[in-house]
């Protein structure tokens, strides 16, 4: 968690300076802009999602609420489910379903009346459910931080469509033999997501 | 009808899935040998959890196959109840074996069974023990066979050591000696007992002893 907060102040740091640099009008404003996507998982390293599983393709919805200079502040929730692929690591259970909840900051860079891009960074706090269709065979708790891009473009004043890049580590809490731990313990996951923006 | 209505809802209670914890991941590992200690690849091995029949029906929580050493390595969710959980081996040339264990066999998550020994079918031959008492005043206890046994269900929680109940047929290797050790209480002489060691040669055959105490 440490870990995860020198993060995650470097990167508010590094946004901070970016704003100074822009030296815009201040100004607060409370406006709903809300994304819904759909992104390809791609897990990487040696731990179990990405060893043990396949994931399937996850669906995701975001608010950005508080606005101030070119800041936004939001939150959003991904879903994702898994089809068990070896089951001698993660037991006779057909599916494993990662869920987050999480706020985000993103900055956002207009490049021009159409475009923008919107880089972010976010904390969330991950639920992984481990189910036979409706047999629940318990779930295993985590934290994530996440760091990624929006690519926006706007089709009219209210919607636009966008594609996004983002990075997201978790860590979970397991129980389990020594030379196991880092297996079950973590997961990282690159997401490439596109969706509406309205 | 009520009564009908109040044993469907008590089989709906009673009959109920055993609960998991998914942030405890226990370790099940192990290595099938023969009676030459060389490892058996490809073999069937099966994890179950026993679910007891008041209350739990079981699960077949893993499965697959050693590898080309022999070695298995199951990790499984943990029960959230303490029942036993079986390592169930199964294959149409080896005799086919179980293996009960609890929460309490398993060391830092981890129960390790090291090597088991599997035998092929025509490998193995009966011995059974006769009890004859001619003598009312007479117990026998302490029956011990030392030798190459083979126990297809091995119990890691014994149930009771201390019971009265004597083993009387073995599954064992053809083609060996045993010795046979018991001992004979004499109640009517002030409960003094005495030991007996007896060498049985096994061959192809079941073979059969008859113990008159």
């Amino acid at each position: 968690m440490r870990k995860f907060s020198i993060v995650l102040i470097c990167l508010l740091g590094s946004l901070s300076c970016l704003s100074q640099i822009k030296n815009q009008k201040e100004e607060l404003k409370i406006k709903g802009e809300f994304r819904i996507k759909m992104y390809v998982p791609i897990h990487i390293g040696n731990n179990f999602l990405a060893k043990s599983y396949d994931s399937n393709i996850g669906f995701g919805c975001n608010a950005d609420l508080l606005h101030y200079n070119n800041f936004i502040l939001g939150g959003g929730f991904d879903y994702t489910s898994y089809s068990t692929t070896d089951i001698t690591r993660a037991g006779n259970i057909r599916n494993a379903r990662l869920s987050s909840f999480y706020g985000n900051l993103s900055y956002k860079f207009v490049v021009n009346n159409k475009l923008n891009l919107v880089p972010h960074i976010g904390i969330g706090s991950s639920k992984i459910d481990f189910k036979s269709g409706d047999r629940n065979f318990g779930h295993q708790n985590g934290k994530d931080i996440r760091i990624g891009i929006y690519t926006d473009y706007k089709l009219n004043q209210s919607v636009g469509l966008f594609i996004e890049l983002q990075y997201i580590t978790s860590c979970f809490t397991i129980n389990t033999s020594p030379e196991f731990i880092t297996f079950y313990d973590n997961a990282k996951i690159m997401q490439l997501g596109f969706g509406l923006k309205f | 009808m009520k009564k009908i209505v109040v044993l469907l809802l008590f089989s709906l209670f009673s009959c109920g899935e055993i609960p998991y914890d998914g942030e405890t991941k226990l370790e099940i590992s192990g290595k099938l040998v023969d009676k030459q200690g060389n490892p058996l690849s490809n073999i069937d091995v099966n994890i179950n959890v026993i679910g007891n029949i008041d209350s739990y029906n079981s699960d077949l929580i893993s499965f697959g196959k050693t590898n080309s050493e022999g070695k298995f390595i199951f990790l499984i969710p943990s029960p959230m109840v303490d029942l036993p959980i079986e390592i169930e081996i199964k294959n149409t040339a080896y005799t086919d074996k179980k293996i009960l264990s609890k929460k309490n066999n398993f060391i830092n998550y981890k129960l390790d069974l090291n090597e088991i020994l599997l035998s092929k079918i025509d490998e193995l031959t009966t011995f059974s023990i006769v009890l004859n008492q001619t003598n009312s005043n007479k117990q026998i206890k302490d029956v011990k066979i030392e030798g190459l046994l083979y126990e297809n269900i091995l119990n890691l929680n014994p149930i009771n050591e201390e019971t009265n109940y004597l083993i009387t047929d073995y599954s064992i290797f053809k083609n060996q000696i045993i010795t046979l050790k018991y001992k004979v209480i004499d109640y009517a002489n002030n409960g003094s007992f005495e030991n007996f060691q007896i060498s049985i040669p096994i061959n192809e055959d079941a073979t059969e002893f008859i113990i008159n105490y």
